[in-house]
């Protein structure tokens, strides 16, 4: 490996807990010769989960982009990505009014080219416009993983954003959605796994300033080894974005002692007719259904591995692609086998 | 004689420190189908637990042997694979995993067998219908959403699917409307054969009046005090507990 840039990435909106030094993380990704993308003007300044310094570093580095655009009332389908697993890559997806895309892009531990894989996706949410953004990854023990996302998202329309963090030696992975149009809606889904001493990061942001906005963020996740997570979820209501509504949830397992789990939910309100909520459960599998399952002959092991993977396959199940699917439940049971 | 399938001997057992069964003793062969009645803290959700095998039921005293091996000791999971079932009378819900695929997973980890795909899901199908429960319950995640009714239909469509040699029944029948006991009933009737045992829990005998029953047992305040054929069930419903239990004191 050559030399590091270290990163400043997954900024929380505004500075708090100091002392706990969770207010960005550091990542190291490698210093190459810089090729840079040619991004077309009105993608830029679009803020991300993982800030400006990721930014750079992923457009200076790409060399190029993958631009998708959905002209007005266009539906595009299932749109994958067949550059994944590449150093650096930008995706820029452009929908205009009433059109309906899906991206996805899934880096598996044979597809990534080398000791790092960063993805950035930028969207353009016009007026009623659907998309959906599904990053995944099951990357090898020696890559370095980045997913960042941001979107401005228009009228009455909805962005859906899915990252699936199963894999690689560290991961950061962000979100950030700009809710500007009347009624428009912002999902997330994250599911982690975290063993031996993976390192996991993530930065969700949401910003609403338009009235009636909606979000959703929503993160499972199972710890084993000597994991150590982070996760930052930050609803900001700005004044104006009146009878909006924000709900963040994280459910965590632990099954390690010594894996390390870190929530910071942040609720920012400059509104008074807005209702934001969070919510956080962390905890072991209950015993009632780990005895339930091993009542109908599943070990332990095979018990927490139902356990676990009930909790993703919900997410898992929104992947379009069955190889991709199969190949994420061979890598959790390759990974929860400990009988 | 018969084959001895389940022995239970002198158990008692702790559920949070206070004893709850105070020398248990059982056997079950096979081919029979016992009842177990009881008024309620008796005991009688206490002692298929411990049969079972959950982990917060301590055995404190006594052994129980199945197929005449020693299994106090062993796992549910193990004792599973021996092929003990259990019809929970809560049973758990467990999302993102569909009915089909839980199943399908459990009927190959206790066959040992690959379960082949379209096969499986044909005869699941069947086994579904027979208890006039719609299919599409297979594909969504198990017990999630499922009415009480529906949540014990799916509990005799495990028991029917996974075929053990032992099945115990936890109040199956509680919650369930007339039309859907009597299917219920069906479906037990159906699983029943001269190679599998029944040990039934219940408070009401309409699920009974379609099955043989071999024995009646009482339990009260963690003993058997009474054990009987059929012709128990119609004097407990005629007559409830109280004199058996005067009796048994």
């Amino acid at each position: 490996m050559g030399e590091q840039n270290i990163l400043k990435v997954n900024p929380l909106p505004t500075l708090t807990w100091n002392h706990l030094m969770l207010n960005f993380a550091n990542m190291p990704l490698e210093e190459k010769a810089q090729v840079k993308a040619d991004i077309p003007a009105e993608f830029n300044g679009i803020e991300t989960g993982m800030g400006g310094e990721f930014v750079s570093y992923v457009e200076s580095h790409a060399g190029s982009v993958q631009l998708i655009r959905a002209g007005k009332g266009e539906d595009l389908g299932v749109i994958r990505d067949d550059n994944a697993g590449a150093s650096a890559e930008v995706i820029l997806i452009d929908a205009a009014e009433d059109s309906r895309v899906t991206f996805y892009s899934h880096v598996s531990g044979t597809k990534a080219n080398g000791t790092q894989a960063t993805r950035l996706v930028k969207v353009i949410a016009a007026a009623r416009a659907q998309v959906t953004v599904i990053q995944s990854q099951t990357a090898g023990n020696d890559t370095m993983i980045g997913d960042d996302f941001g979107a401005i998202i228009g009228d009455e329309a909805g962005v859906h954003l899915i990252q699936v963090q199963l894999g690689g030696k560290a991961a950061f992975a962000g979100g950030c959605a700009a809710l500007k149009g009347y009624k428009a809606g912002f999902t997330e889904e994250t599911i982690y796994f975290g063993d031996e001493s993976r390192r996991l990061d993530f930065s969700y942001v949401t910003r609403h300033t338009g009235k009636k906005t909606t979000t959703s963020m929503l993160a499972s996740g199972a710890l084993f080894g000597n994991s150590d997570k982070v996760y930052r979820g930050s609803m900001a209501f700005i004044h104006g974005c009146s009878r909006s509504k924000g709900r963040e949830a994280e459910n965590v397992l632990l099954f390690s002692p010594t894996a390390r789990n870190r929530s910071i939910p942040l609720i920012l309100c400059d509104e008074e007719d807005v209702d934001g909520q969070h919510a956080a459960s962390i905890g072991k599998i209950n015993k009632e259904l780990m005895y339930y399952l091993q009542s109908r002959g599943l070990t332990e092991s095979q018990a927490r591995q139902l356990a676990v993977e009930s909790r993703f396959n919900p997410v898992i199940d929104e992947i379009p692609d069955e190889a991709v699917r199969q190949e994420i439940h061979a890598y959790l049971e390759r990974r929860m086998n400990l009988d | 004689m018969s084959e001895e399938l389940l022995r239970v001997e002198n158990l008692h057992a702790d559920v949070e420190e206070k004893e709850i069964l105070k020398g248990i003793n059982l056997v079950v062969n096979k081919g029979e189908t016992h009842v177990l009645m009881g008024p309620n803290g008796a005991g009688k959700s206490t002692l298929d637990n411990c049969i079972m095998g959950n982990p917060e039921y301590k055995v404190t005293e006594g052994k129980i042997l199945f197929k005449g091996e020693d299994i106090t000791k062993q796992k549910a999971d193990a004792r599973a694979r021996k092929g003990i079932f259990l019809s929970f009378q809560a049973p758990q819900e467990v999302p993102g995993v569909t009915m089909e695929d839980f199943l399908r997973v459990c009927k190959k980890n206790l066959t040992g067998e690959n379960i082949r795909y379209f096969a499986f899901h044909k005869e699941l199908a069947a086994t579904m219908k027979a208890l006039d429960m719609d299919d599409s319950y297979a594909s969504r995640y198990l017990n999630v959403g499922f009415s009480g009714g529906e949540k014990k239909k799916a509990e005799i469509v495990q028991m029917l699917t996974l075929n053990p040699a032992f099945a115990m029944l936890d109040e199956t029948d509680s919650g369930l409307d007339v039309d859907a006991v009597r299917v219920v009933s069906e479906g037990i009737r159906r699983f029943k054969t001269d190679e599998n045992s029944l040990l039934i829990i219940t408070h009401n005998t309409k699920i009974l009046e379609d099955l043989k029953v071999d024995f009646v047992h009482v339990l009260y305040d963690g003993k058997i005090i009474r054990t009987g054929g059929p012709e128990l069930v119609d004097y407990i419903n005629e007559n409830g507990f109280a004199e058996l239990i005067r009796e048994g004191e």
